[in-house]
């Protein structure tokens, strides 16, 4: 059988120049790969930079914060503040809140059960631990109307007092 | 095919250059060979390869594909050097903490400055601070759920015009089964004594929040802590639970 030669020379002004098939055509396909990648990093580059700058430091944590305490969306400001760790001065005002809303919100769940006086439940947990959960109503609704009232006769910050004031005056 | 000599463009059969008479390799190669179907193939492939652009795009691919070398390389060492950086950074950040300071933090309570405090100083689940990342693991896992009961709280005080919906309920429950079977391998098992205490706090708000807010009864607690969250069991009660406070129920 006879061999073929796919290996073709011409001549340019340099020159013999050999131009091999196969490699020619991976050169291609991967040239333009790393073409097209380029072009899509350095399109998308400037963005991320400039979004980045834009949305973390203190600056913006801080109003983040801000706006969800303004549209009182205690929860949602629980898990930011949990999620990067804002801790400090700068976080206290928000921190006060949403620990003063947790307090008053486990207060209501146990002042909504306060018929039921005596509780008392006994299971196994997922991976056979035993569960003993036992409690005294009532002894845990004062517990926590102690707190919402502790919370608003201590509040430090003033914007804070109005809530504190509501949730103690729901707490009497 | 251009002549090497003198440019003339000729067909590339021609074993010579009519112009100039400069012996044509390709076109002497072509006359050799018998294989009608191999002769075909050598002037379709001399037609592909014997242009000018094409070595252009050859030497330019070349270019392109050193420059992506060169790019990587550099890339590879930037990043190895962060690496390093990094590496160094939280060395220290681990020789700066201290067991005293978590410690002094664990006992005011607050769960979210040790959480900080331990990701700050990388040392969470470091030897020694045990009890510290047992204790933030608890706390993340409780958050997760008075976060959505807060959540339906604030509709409860500032928006009533708003109903809650089957699948933030669905959510409460999740949570509550996960914190009531200890259903999550970060606390399947609590070693330290002050978090079992912590723990059983956060079990009878759990228990507060479906028998109170959510208003289940005795035997309906009974019987959601044997349900498995997996198969959806849940929706049973979530059902239960909106025809009960008379909201409107909406498949998700």
């Amino acid at each position: 059988m006879k061999k073929i030669n796919i290996t073709f020379s011409f001549r340019d002004e340099t020159g013999d120049y050999s131009v091999k098939v196969f490699p020619f055509v991976i050169k291609c396909i991967v040239s333009v790969i790393v073409v097209f990648n380029f072009i899509v990093i350095a399109m998308a580059l400037p963005g991320e930079i400039s979004d980045h700058v834009k949305y973390s430091g203190k600056e913006y944590y801080k109003s983040r914060c801000e706006e969800k305490y303004i549209d009182r969306e205690f929860d949602s400001l629980h898990d930011y503040l949990n999620l990067y760790h804002l801790q400090g001065e700068d976080y206290g005002i928000y921190w006060e809140m949403v620990n003063g809303y947790e307090d008053y919100t486990i207060y209501m769940n146990y002042k909504s059960m306060e018929e039921q006086e005596n509780i008392s439940f006994s299971y196994m947990g997922k991976y056979d631990q035993p569960q003993e959960i036992s409690f005294i109503t009532s002894q845990k609704i004062e517990e926590y109307r102690n707190k919402v009232l502790e919370n608003a006769e201590n509040v430090k910050y003033e914007r804070n007092k109005r809530y504190f004031t509501e949730f103690a005056q729901k707490a009497q | 095919m251009k002549c090497s000599k003198c440019g003339y463009d000729y067909p590339a059969r021609e074993t010579k250059c009519p112009y100039c008479g400069e012996p044509n390799k390709l076109g002497m190669e072509w006359e050799k060979e018998e294989d009608e179907t191999r002769k075909e193939t050598l002037l379709t492939k001399a037609k592909v390869l014997h242009s000018m652009p094409l070595y252009v795009a050859n030497k330019i691919m070349n270019i392109i594909l050193l420059l992506a070398v060169v790019l990587l390389v550099v890339l590879f060492l930037v990043f190895f050097i962060l690496g390093y950086v990094d590496e160094k950074h939280t060395e220290h950040q681990k020789r700066s903490a201290s067991v005293e300071a978590a410690e002094e933090i664990f006992k005011t309570g607050d769960n979210a400055a040790l959480d900080a405090y331990l990701h700050e100083y990388e040392v969470y689940a470091e030897d020694g601070y045990e009890k510290y990342t047992e204790r933030v693991d608890i706390y993340d896992r409780y958050s997760h759920f008075i976060e959505d009961v807060m959540d339906l709280r604030e509709k409860s005080d500032w928006e009533s015009d708003k109903t809650p919906r089957a699948y933030e309920v669905e959510d409460i429950l999740y949570y509550a089964h996960e914190i009531l079977l200890q259903d999550d391998y970060r606390i399947s098992e609590i070693e330290f004594q002050e978090n079992q205490k912590y723990f059983s706090e956060i079990q009878q708000n759990t228990i507060a929040t479906l028998m109170g807010t959510l208003e289940m009864t005795e035997e309906e607690v009974n019987e959601f802590v044997k349900c498995d969250r997996y198969y959806d069991e849940e929706e049973t009660f979530v059902k239960i639970i909106f025809e009960r406070k008379g909201w409107e129920y909406e498949e998700n």
